[in-house]
């Protein structure tokens, strides 16, 4: 199995949790560290690369992006939608510079 | 996650898929990720092309991608490795889209789209020989 996640970074304060929880994606609250989730699920050979620096700069490109064809973007949306989005792109990007949020990547197989 | 926050989930992503993918959306995502697989996300190409490598994915491969969107980065993976794929997804509008990309890229017979929800997969146990999801479980 591969997968990617996106979480906090571990020692937040209760208030930085906050933050990164309300600029993550809608589910990013993970309480256990996921080398623990995996192997509790029987899987091993659990190899975790940290992508976080691609990540920021991925959301960095999402956000510039959409900036720069801002009209055309929003002109394909419902109303609002588009600057929503961009509202959340601000945020996330915030958070990741801010050290709130990290992301991996996970290669594992079953044991 | 309440089941209220999922459901409003839900109904983003369903609003987003059903925007029709346009020229300029295209571009953008190009720019962004590298490629252009109606992808919303993080995952970039390069990713993309790690999971197959790390995954040793091949064309004796059936693969099952979950939370796939609009099939991404599923449907690039049948291509580029020629396995098998089925994608999965709550939002029937990007199932419709990756099967119409599914078309377009040769992969009838090999690629397969269904609407399941990622806690409660209607597949039985050893289905598939590998997994993907991309920032699903946050």
């Amino acid at each position: 199995m591969g997968f990617s996640t996106i979480f906090e970074a571990p020692g937040l304060s209760a208030a930085a949790r906050r933050r990164a929880r309300a600029a993550g994606p809608r589910a990013v609250a993970m309480r256990s560290d996921h080398g623990r989730l995996l192997r509790s699920a029987r899987f091993r050979d659990i190899t975790e690369l940290d992508v976080t620096p691609a990540f920021r700069a991925t959301a960095s490109a999402w956000l510039a992006e959409s900036e720069s064809h801002a009209d055309e973007l929003a002109a394909l949306q419902p109303p609002g939608a588009f600057e929503q989005r961009l509202a959340e792109r601000r945020a996330l990007l915030a958070a990741i510079d801010a050290g709130l949020l990290h992301r991996a990547l996970f290669l594992v197989r079953r044991g | 996650m309440s089941v209220r926050d999922e459901l409003q989930a839900r109904a983003r992503f369903e609003e987003r898929y059903g925007v029709a993918v346009s020229p300029v959306a295209s571009e953008v995502e190009r720019r962004v990720i590298g490629g252009d697989w109606g992808a919303n996300g993080y995952t970039t190409m390069a990713e993309a092309d790690a999971f197959a490598r790390g995954l040793g994915l091949s064309a004796a491969d059936h693969l099952l991608d979950i939370g796939s969107g609009r099939g991404w980065p599923g449907l690039y993976l049948a291509v580029r490795t020629g396995c098998r794929v089925v994608v999965t997804d709550l939002p029937l509008e990007g199932l419709r889209v990756a099967a119409d990309r599914a078309a377009t890229e040769g992969l009838a017979g090999r690629a397969g789209m269904v609407v399941a929800a990622a806690s409660g997969l209607p597949f039985r146990a050893g289905s598939f020989d590998v997994i993907v999801h991309t920032d699903v479980l946050c």
